[in-house]
């Protein structure tokens, strides 16, 4: 025990500091009288901005919304210091941190949640709404003057600006009253700080200040008057200039009063009958590719071919002297579609289009719609099976259902037994046509009934053999027609179950030795250790999307596209989607070629669960038989989602076990090297802390010594019982120190002691020494050794 | 500031003076003449649990040759009266009037040699005298000294015709203290210096001290500062004393300021000018020994406490 009196230490006298302690006192009291003035003031400027940004929001967001908001925050600040009354011990800073920083996100949590019920304002909104209860949260619970200083700034940035851009010219009443308040706020601050200068004379001067800030506001509404309607800038700000949403391509459906198309979608959806874009003229004017130039800008068109080439692509008897041309009919996609074809043109960007959407969609993301199958590859190109045959086939028409009032059409899939084909399920969806001028309606591969208000003739309506849906005898489906589906989605198990071949016999192969060789090479390589049946069909199909490389610009130059695809491994989706058929005919799998829309889940809004199509979403891709009239849709392009399917939660259970189980032994083996090497690990922290420090004062880096120490300790497991101080606990270790090193480190307890407990605010020069020492020498190596 | 740096080197060496020289007196009791010292400081008084033979008397009156006060001693039978203590009124047949002739309670330091021996409402005398630091007889007050300290003793073998201390009347000590043998060192040194005049103990040893500067060292524990966090430790222990289960009396309000008090005190002995933790700590045993009603063993019920109670830290 250090019984020694230590001069420097000397204990206060209360007869000589009276004096001192009074005049403390004094500027204490005054220092807190002040803070509160000012505390009161910041909060009322904070109070009127938010009621400022009520008064703009009250025109346009959903009153709920906003009480919800607003209870939740003031909830927040009221129940922070309901806490703080009821466990005294708590960290007043702590949870005062905790509550703004909560404060914050309030009106960010309150907008995500009420746009699950349709509610919800745009973000603008939100981060305005942000700023004000910040503004009032620190206001409130700011700690120093500087927090407080930071609520005004909020608040006046808050006011000016809702103002600016508030619809009613009234608004300009909080941007006066706050600039009132803000005078009062900075007057009160300076003379408060003169008058503290001669502490010996202190007079209260409520008169001269008010004096001062009915001069300031005469002086502010002079100014203002003079520049009344003179700026031109000023005149413009009397109504809402700031778009709310627009301008950029995210279409917020909440953003109700901005530019673009976030209002127009808003508008659309208040039509039971529409979707999407309005039936507004707009979307008239512009000069719509149809759904072949849809095809040919997208994908180039198809390379002409000589008279000879032509002949040779035909049977005999089909010869005639038109193939030998190509004619602007036959380059239509709906005769074939080669994939010998021509660079796609670079497009001039459209300008001044407002909407470049063929088609709008509800529904699912990520799926294809068909226009159209092609089942027979030759020479280059593939074409359908029909064409083939002379002899025109009867049409089918489809046999119309009627539910509830409206009258929908079946495909013939429609009912049939769960059994023997692959879909589950119903999802209802939208497809609404507006510059799509094609007979054909893109369907998807699940199709099982569709609907167009009051149309109840199956005449309208041709389903071929392909499962493509068009309209009889139209040029193109009429504009602004909204068609309305039934689809399902494939079960995954099933698909699996029916996806073994009859015959491992390539089918319908009709191709060169070279490329057969290359596509078998290729199959083995992709295919080896696989089971025959749908791992073998998606190794395919993911060896083309690991293997090789989307790019639409990319045209082949040879005349065997097929080969230099190959060899090149990179091409358009066509190229993709053909080989991907090709190959699955190599292993006894029919295949088709399907052209159509891809809806990619990018640009997708997901609360809507719209999307605009455009040309851009052309895609090409394929579909494989598995049973007799099951045709399941691949994905083989890289960069386009995969076919959805439904998985019960068994198999999905079954299939992720594997990787769980990798998973959770990866993470148990990596938290026990972390484990192992926790010592090491903590040393290297605490070092890194080291520097980190450097800006602290003493008093808080002395609380991290202990932090590192205590940890060191629990480490070595030699925890610091809660009831025992550092010193005591950690002379222990000190005591194998040289004396002049012990004597240092008691010195320094003796310091740090002064700090927490005592009037002192700084380590001495030997404190700071011993404090690092502790800091990077007694490791928790070195703890354990001298504890032991 | 050099008059408050000289005066706290006075008060300091006071302090080493009157640690020397207890210590020349009660051999190989460091620690427990510290304790002395820090009762003696706060203003508290002592009880000393204790055999006899061990050095009490020797104490006491060390104590008061420190500081040239005047000393007063009572042994405590079971047919001692109040008066006995407090002093009590004679007509004076010259004066023709009542005179007061003032007891040994009027001494600086008293030493109540086993107190438990003497009836309650003698002990209770004594109490209102220790608590009140004043005597009232027919109506009149009568201040006794500044720096009026009580050592008791009592006897904790040979309880035959005692009359043990009620639990109220114990919360008036600040302390309770066993001073138990001199280790073996300590008895050899005894021996050796037996015949020897200390000069602590003899008549004509030079006093260094006055009661005057009790009283200033007294005042400066005053002075001495504590954390609210500190404060809050000692709160927060009282209230585990009292909720304690194997308790049966807690520490009161009053113990708890005396706690403060001794822990400034012993602030001071330390030679610093504000409280920390391990004060609280130290003298946490000799402060709940004489308040604590416990159930069973009281040292381990003592340190149970101590460790449920986080203590404060560098946070």
């Amino acid at each position: 025990m250090n019984m020694s009196v230590n001069d420097s230490r000397s204990p206060a006298l209360a007869t000589s500091t009276a004096i001192n302690y009074r005049w403390r006192d004094a500027r204490q009291h005054l220092a807190t009288t002040i803070s509160r003035r000012r505390r009161t003031s910041a909060m009322v400027m904070a109070c009127i901005a938010l009621l400022a940004l009520l008064f703009r929001r009250s025109n346009y967001d959903s009153t709920i919304l906003m009480a919800v908001e607003s209870s939740v925050a003031s909830g927040l600040i009221v129940g922070s210091q309901f806490l703080l009354k009821r466990f005294p011990k708590l960290d007043p800073k702590f949870i005062n941190s905790l509550c703004i920083a909560l404060v914050t996100i309030v009106p960010w949590l309150t907008d995500r949640t009420a746009r699950i019920f349709g509610l919800g304002t745009a973000m603008e909104i939100v981060v305005l709404s942000s700023l004000a209860w910040v503004a009032l949260a620190t206001a409130m619970l700011g700690q120093n003057l500087r927090t407080i200083g930071i609520s005004v700034i909020c608040s006046g940035f808050l006011t000016l600006f809702v103002t600016c851009i508030a619809d009613s010219r009234y608004a300009i009443a909080f941007a006066y009253c706050w600039g009132i308040l803000c005078l009062w706020w900075l007057i009160a601050n300076h003379w408060e700080k003169i008058e503290t200068c001669a502490a010996v004379d202190i007079r209260k001067s409520s008169q001269h200040r008010l004096l001062m800030i009915f001069l300031g506001s005469l002086a502010f509404a002079v100014a203002s008057w003079s520049i009344a309607g003179r700026i031109p800038v000023l005149k413009r700000l009397q109504a809402e200039l700031m778009p709310t949403s627009g301008g950029t391509r995210d279409n917020d459906i909440f953003a109700t009063s901005g530019v673009g198309d976030g209002e127009v979608l808003v508008a659309a959806k208040e039509n039971p009958q529409s979707f999407g874009a309005v039936d507004t003229d707009f979307f008239l004017e512009s000069h719509e590719p149809s759904l072949f130039d849809v095809i040919s800008e997208q994908f180039g068109e198809p390379r002409t071919k000589d008279r000879w080439e032509s002949a040779q692509s035909l049977d005999n008897k089909n010869l005639k002297e038109q193939d030998s041309r190509v004619a602007e009919g036959n380059r239509s996609s709906s005769q074939s579609f080669s994939i010998d074809r021509e660079p796609p043109k670079t497009k001039k960007p459209l300008n001044d289009l407002k909407s470049a959407a063929l088609m709008f969609w509800i529904g699912r993301s990520g799926i294809s719609l068909a226009t159209e199958r092609f089942d027979v590859f030759k020479s280059n190109e593939w074409k359908k099976s029909s064409d083939d045959a002379v002899v025109e086939e009867e049409r089918k028409e489809p046999s119309p259902l009627v539910i509830g009032q409206r009258t929908w059409f079946q495909h013939p899939r429609f009912g049939r037994d769960r059994e023997t084909q692959p879909y589950v399920g119903a999802d209802r969806e939208s497809l609404k046509f507006t510059k799509f001028r094609s007979p054909t309606i893109p369907t998807h591969n699940s199709l099982q009934l569709w609907h167009i208000d009051k149309i109840d003739r199956a005449d309208f309506f041709d389903l071929s053999d392909d499962d493509c849906l068009s309209m009889v005898d139209r040029q193109f489906v009429p504009d602004y027609t909204t068609l309305h589906f039934i689809n399902s989605e494939m079960d995954r198990e099933w698909i699996e179950r029916h996806a073994i071949t009859q015959s491992e016999e390539p089918y319908d192969s009709d191709l060169d030795q070279s490329i057969d060789d290359k596509l078998l090479t290729m199959i083995e390589r992709w295919t080896a250790g696989k089971s025959p049946g749908w791992k073998r069909i998606t190794s395919i199909i993911d060896g083309l999307r690991s293997d090789f490389e989307f790019d639409r610009q990319f045209a082949p130059d040879s005349k065997q596209p097929l080969l230099e695809f190959l060899q090149r491994q990179r091409g358009s989706d066509y190229m993709f989607a053909t080989t991907a058929a090709v190959m699955l005919r190599q292993i006894g799998y029919p295949t088709r070629l399907v052209t159509g829309f891809h809806i990619k889940p990018d640009g997708f809004n997901s609360l809507a669960a719209e999307k605009a199509i455009l040309a851009d979403d052309a895609h090409v891709w394929l579909e494989v038989q598995l049973s007799d009239d099951v045709w399941i849709p691949l994905e083989p392009t890289p960069g386009y989602q995969q076919p959805l399917y439904r998985v019960s939660l068994w198999y999905r259970m079954r299939h992720a076990f594997p990787t769980l189980v990798s998973i959770a032994f990866g993470c148990a083996a990596f938290l026990l090297v972390i484990w192992y090497f926790r010592r090491s690990i903590f040393e290297a922290y605490s070092r890194l802390l080291w520097f980190a420090v450097g800006w602290m004062d003493d008093r808080m880096r002395i609380g991290w010594l202990l932090f590192i120490l205590d940890t060191r300790s629990k480490l070595i497991d030699q925890r610091r019982p809660h009831n025992v101080t550092a010193r005591q606990w950690y002379s222990g270790c000190l005591n194998r120190i040289p004396t002049d090193g012990q004597f240092k480190f008691s010195r320094f307890f003796d310091e740090a002691d002064q700090i927490y407990f005592g009037s002192s605010k700084q380590l001495s020069e030997h404190g700071q020494q011993a404090l690092r020492s502790l800091w990077i020498r007694l490791t928790s190596e070195r703890l354990e050794r001298d504890r032991a | 500031m050099l008059v408050t740096d000289s005066k706290s080197t006075q008060l300091a060496s006071a302090i080493d003076v009157l640690r020397v020289r207890l210590n020349h007196v009660l051999l190989g009791k460091r620690d427990k003449i510290e304790m002395v010292l820090a009762c003696l400081l706060a203003r508290g008084h002592l009880l000393l649990d204790d055999l006899p033979g061990l050095g009490k008397t020797t104490l006491a009156k060390a104590i008061a040759d420190c500081f040239g006060a005047k000393f007063a001693r009572v042994q405590c039978t079971p047919d001692l009266l109040p008066t006995d203590i407090t002093g009590f009124k004679l007509f004076n047949q010259k004066t023709r009037e009542f005179e007061f002739h003032a007891g040994p309670v009027f001494a600086d330091i008293l030493l109540a040699d086993e107190i438990n021996r003497t009836t309650p409402r003698t002990q209770s005398a004594l109490f209102e005298a220790m608590a009140e630091r004043q005597v009232t007889m027919d109506g009149l007050s009568r201040p006794l000294a500044p720096s009026f300290f009580v050592i008791a003793t009592q006897n904790p073998i040979d309880s035959h015709g005692a009359y043990p201390l009620p639990e109220a009347q114990l919360d008036r000590f600040a302390m309770k203290l066993e001073i138990g043998y001199p280790d073996h060192a300590a008895q050899m040194q005894i021996l050796a210096s037996a015949g020897k005049k200390s000069f602590a103990t003899s008549a004509d040893s030079p006093e260094v001290l006055s009661t005057d500067m009790l009283e200033r060292l007294q005042a400066e524990v005053d002075s001495i500062r504590i954390d609210e966090t500190i404060q809050r430790y000692i709160v927060e222990l009282c209230e585990a004393t009292r909720s304690h289960e194997s308790v049966v009396l807690g520490v009161s309000p009053r113990g708890m300021l005396m706690w403060q008090q001794v822990a400034k005190s012993w602030a001071l002995l330390s030679g610093r000018d504000f409280v920390i933790p391990d004060d609280v700590q130290m003298i946490a045993n000799p402060l709940l020994a004489v308040r604590l009603v416990t159930r069973s063993q009281q040292r381990v019920i003592i340190e149970n406490i101590l460790s449920s109670v986080k203590v404060p830290s560098y946070r």
